[in-house]
């Protein structure tokens, strides 16, 4: 049986380096696998001649304390690491500057937290990129995702304290070109004799502390991060699938309550004026509405030219006296102007009237016709349906249930926005999405 | 024996043709008099945290192999070991180790063309076998050879080389070392990570 998973993979004592110029002894955890350190004494930087000591090589000008103290423990994905090494590095040709801990475990070897503007990444060598890439394309896909290209850059290093696996100034022409899915990216690192492939993963402030402890001092935090997932980030898709799914529905079921309706005319009459009583009402005969509770619509027509019509009008049980009572105006205008003739309004139109329940019923009329034309005498039309579709549910539905598909796309939207403004490759948001 | 400080050492491998003494570091050349042995002596091996020492097994493809020597470079990119062992039946394995990286590798014979040695660039592509290919991931040169244990290629190996790593998707990989343009030597296997392999007896890291 293996004796791997039983090995306490301990760190090793570690060995003791002192500082040739300023004579600083550091604990040199990575023994000779350190090609290169810098004294945190006096900040020079040195490198390992062909194993058989250290020499001088640099000299920072500026001291920067890392965030995270050299030598501190962490368990990451059930590994515990030691923080050895601390870079700060800066873009070529602009003021970006982000910050990198080299953290070491002797059995799975090197990982980095980066951190940029307070968000930061967890950064694993990987072995199954795609191996058919040629320079940068603005898309490539790895494990099933589609990773868009984010940024092409040069860098250097302005300070760095610790030890190191490989000289940090070997190799000046290295170029660097991240691609991202959030919460992932992809980096590839290419120079004269090597490439590498890193997966970096967005690192949480929580994270963090759970894997360096409570007592961590993180940096603050500043615009989006590149891998950074926005809160309540349901991808966009899912809620517009889901919304549509929704709106299927809901007309499914409005088409079903529609051809199940019975849309029974109970009632027709055309009147004019002269129908009414001295109380300016007219009362209809009685009809009756049945099949159980219901909507009734009320279909008006008024043959008004220019001008309008206005009726209330009154639904009365005549055994119980319950009413009911809705109001419709009519308007028609129409003429003639430079682009031809035109329309406005309609000579008729509906009110629905819902939970009605059976009984025998008259209408109250009270129409009004304008009283500065000759309206008075123009007769008007209405019928009565008993049992019809209330399409205004399903409006009503249909607007609620893009409320939160919107809201997402708006969120989304300024998310993305921030996200790629540190980027000169920022794809359309239908990409995003 | 060691001639030069009477430490005893039988070779256990068939292929080796040196070892190391780890007394007095000498190199003894295996079916040389002792006594015509030079006083040829390697650097002592460097602590690099690596878990793997001489008597660590191994099972690979149904058979168990002992570390029984290793390379120790000194790359100008990294510190890379690479180990030898061998099993019952004198078959070679090697070990390539560098910082979390293991690659179990078998000696391949090579016959790399000049024209193939020149202009090598990361993203190269070498066909390793009919069906598979590896690419050129990086260019190391080595400054500094250690030595223990048995080993073979002494002479070459104690020399400045080219190494190359190639890799694949699938994880295969082929380690090159360019001693000079007429001579190499190749080995092939696949990538692993550490808790994959089945070993047995391995240093306890704070040793």
């Amino acid at each position: 049986m293996s004796e791997n998973n039983t090995i306490k993979h301990l760190f090793p004592s570690p060995g003791v380096i002192q500082c040739s110029n300023c004579g600083t002894e550091v604990n040199n955890t990575l023994h000779r696998s350190a090609l290169a350190y810098a004294c945190p004494g006096c900040d020079h930087y040195f490198t390992n001649e062909k194993g058989f000591g250290y020499k001088s090589r640099h000299s920072f000008a500026q001291r920067v304390l890392p965030d995270i103290p050299l030598k501190s423990r962490a368990e990451i994905n059930a590994k515990e690491y030691e923080v050895t090494g601390f870079i700060k590095r800066r873009q070529v040709g602009t003021q970006y500057e982000w910050r990198e801990y080299m953290l070491f475990n002797p059995t799975c070897g090197f990982i980095t937290l980066s951190e940029f503007n307070g968000h930061w990444n967890l950064i694993r060598p990987i072995n199954d990129y795609p191996r058919d890439i040629i320079n940068y394309p603005e898309v490539i896909q790895y494990k099933y995702n589609n990773f868009q290209l984010y940024n092409k850059y040069k860098s250097t290093v302005k300070y760095a304290s610790g030890e190191f696996p490989y000289d940090l100034f070997l190799d000046k022409s290295k170029t660097n070109v991240e691609w991202i899915a959030p919460p992932f990216m992809l980096i590839r690192e290419k120079d004269n004799d090597e490439i590498c492939w890193f997966l970096a993963e967005n690192f949480t402030d929580q994270d963090l502390k759970k894997a360096f402890g409570e007592s961590l001092t993180l940096p603050e935090r500043s615009g989006v991060g590149a891998t950074q997932l926005i809160k309540l980030g349901i991808r966009f898709n899912l809620i517009f699938a889901s919304t549509l799914i929704f709106i299927i529905a809901i007309a499914l079921m409005a088409f079903i309550f529609n051809i199940n309706s019975a849309n029974t005319k109970v009632f027709s009459a055309s009147y004019s004026s002269s129908d009414m009583n001295k109380e300016k009402v007219i009362v209809t005969p009685p009809f009756q509405l049945t099949g159980g509770k219901s909507a009734v619509q009320f279909d008006v027509y008024a043959s008004v030219s220019n001008d309008w019509f206005d009726i209330d009008i009154e639904l009365i049980n005549d055994i119980t006296g319950e009413r009911f009572e809705v109001a419709k105006s009519i308007e028609f205008y129409t003429g003639y102007d430079d682009e031809g003739a035109w329309s406005e309004g309609s000579r008729s139109d509906y009110i629905i009237m819902s939970s009605v329940p059976d009984g025998n019923y008259h209408l109250n009329l009270y129409p009004q016709w304008n009283p500065n034309l000759q309206a008075e005498g123009k007769p008007f039309e209405i019928k009565v349906f008993r049992d019809v579709t209330l399409w205004a549910n399903f409006w009503i539905l249909f607007l609620i249930s893009l409320i939160v598909p919107s809201i997402q796309f708006i969120r989304i939207k300024a998310f993305e926005a921030k996200r790629w403004m540190e980027s000169d490759y920022s794809p359309t948001l239908s990409s995003l999405l | 024996m060691c001639p030069h400080c009477n430490y005893s050492h039988h070779f256990t491998s068939l292929h080796a043709t040196a070892y190391v003494c780890p007394e007095c570091r000498s190199v003894l050349y295996k079916g040389i008099s002792y006594t015509d042995n030079k006083p040829s002596e390697t650097f002592r091996i460097e602590e690099d945290m690596s878990l793997f020492r001489i008597g660590t097994t191994l099972e690979y493809q149904l058979s168990v192999y002992t570390f029984i020597g290793r390379f120790q470079f000194f790359l100008n990119r990294a510190l890379r070991n690479k180990w030898i062992l061998c099993n019952g039946k004198n078959e070679i394995l090697y070990v390539i180790e560098q910082a979390g990286f293991y690659a179990v590798c078998k000696p391949t014979p090579v016959n790399l063309r000049a024209d193939e040695l020149s202009g090598l660039s990361p993203g190269y592509e070498f066909a390793i076998d009919y069906k598979s290919s590896v690419f050129l991931e990086s260019l190391f040169k080595n400054t500094s050879t250690r030595i223990e244990g048995e080993v073979s290629e002494v002479e070459h190996h104690l020399e400045e080389f080219i190494a190359i790593d190639y890799s694949n998707e699938r994880g295969d990989y082929a380690f090159v070392q360019i001693f000079n343009k007429t001579h190499n030597i190749m080995c092939i296997g696949t990538c692993f990570g550490f808790d994959q392999l089945k070993l047995n007896n391995c240093r306890v890291s704070n040793e």
